[in-house]
């Protein structure tokens, strides 16, 4: 069970490995967009896991990491086909970075560092956890700057919540935002990461 | 397996476990050039599924269309039958070049050669500029006309082009007032 919550909060792949910036950074203008795009990871990540953990023990060292890379892109291209035909508004919407979840280094990381050493079921609730960890941080961060940037929040352009009198901040939308929220949770959780490891210390 | 390694660093190995490994990766090649490309083919039947039900909007009241080949075996346009099996109108796909670039379009007309209805389908025109010729608000003014009032009202037609996206606007409306014309000319 622990190794399924390690990815979500003490080893977070955003906050805490510092991985999968990228996408965090470009998709998450939208909570939908952001869910999404989270779904795709967590699709890629559990079944390459899966696959790299069963066959883990046939591979030579010298194709070990072009393997991989073969077996996650072979998934991306997967879920990119599915969401050409299954949601073309949302395929549009994230344009480029769907293709680039194959090179998402929290995939093939957990790949390298785990699935490639356990069993399926650890390998498998492992990649979840991670995926998991990505997602709900990707949709704070996107329902932040759709909160500060319109001034709404929206679930499938059903409104949520507004805040009235409330200039939108446009710069939250755009790139820059993006660096700004992830910059100040980061910070967010950091700070509060040392102050639970000062005070079990001082416990002890 | 041999833990040694030959002047360049790679692992030495027997020619059969070479053969071996090389073999593994192809095997793992092979696999994950073809689950995408079986993936593919349900995905296609759905793309073809919602490019018919898109047809059929264009429409009201068609129930099946049925395409009209051209020399290639490329679909000009479609006819439209109800559900009794009886001709109700047109439906057509066109792509025009915009400001920026190709603009793809629906369209459907009845057997008056009148609109029934249009929809842009791909476009890459000036955002919150040419861009707006996607918005209801300009697609709905094509509905219920006939060519000669196809065209923009700075030129005598019903079109009220984007205030600023005149390219755009035009692009669209001859695409549509040529490709009707051409179904016209063919099935009159």
């Amino acid at each position: 069970m622990r190794v399924l919550t390690r990815g979500i909060l003490q080893e977070n792949p955003i906050f805490y490995l510092v991985l999968g910036i990228c996408s965090a950074l470009a998709v998450t203008t939208k909570l939908e967009n952001a869910l999404a795009m989270g779904f795709a990871v967590t699709f890629v990540i559990v079944i390459s896991s899966a696959l790299v953990s069963l066959i883990r023990k046939h591979i030579p060292a010298i194709i070990r990491l072009a393997s991989y890379m073969i077996v996650i892109t072979s998934l991306t291209t997967i879920i990119v086909i599915y969401f050409e035909a299954f949601d073309p508004a949302m395929y549009r919407t994230l344009g480029i970075y769907l293709p680039l979840v194959a090179i998402n280094c929290i995939i093939l990381g957990r790949a390298e560092a785990y699935a490639s050493r356990n069993t399926i079921i650890p390998s498998v609730l492992d990649s979840l956890g991670y995926a998991i960890g990505y997602t709900w941080v990707i949709s704070l961060v996107s329902l932040i700057r759709q909160l500060l940037g319109t001034g709404s929040i929206t679930i499938f352009d059903i409104q949520i919540l507004t805040i009235s009198y409330f200039q939108p901040l446009d710069f939250m939308i755009r790139p820059p935002g993006a660096l700004f929220t992830l910059g100040v949770l980061s910070g967010l959780i950091a700070f509060l990461r040392q102050r639970r490891a000062q005070s079990s210390r001082r416990r002890r | 397996m041999g833990a040694e390694s030959d002047k360049h660093g790679l692992p030495l190995m027997t020619r059969r476990e070479a053969i071996k490994t090389v073999g593994k990766l192809a095997t793992i090649a092979l696999i994950g050039a073809v689950a995408p490309a079986i993936v593919q083919e349900y995905a296609q039947e759905e793309k073809d599924a919602r490019l018919r039900d898109l047809l059929l909007r264009m429409v009201p009241g068609s129930a099946t269309v049925k395409p009209v080949l051209g020399e290639n075996d490329e679909a000009l346009y479609y006819e439209a039958y109800d559900s009794s099996g009886m001709l109700v109108g047109y439906v057509f796909t066109t792509t025009v070049y915009g400001r920026n670039g190709p603009i793809s379009l629906v369209g459907g007309v009845d057997l008056n050669y009148r609109v029934t209805g249009i929809e842009i389908l791909s476009q890459s025109e000036t955002p919150a500029l040419g861009a707006r010729i996607v918005e209801p608000q300009f697609t709905e003014q094509f509905v219920g006309l006939s060519t000669q009032n196809l065209e923009l009202t700075t030129r005598g037609g019903r079109i009220h082009g984007i205030t600023g996206a005149t390219i755009s606007s035009t692009a669209v409306t001859r695409a549509m007032r040529e490709k009707i014309e051409e179904i016209r000319k063919t099935t009159s």
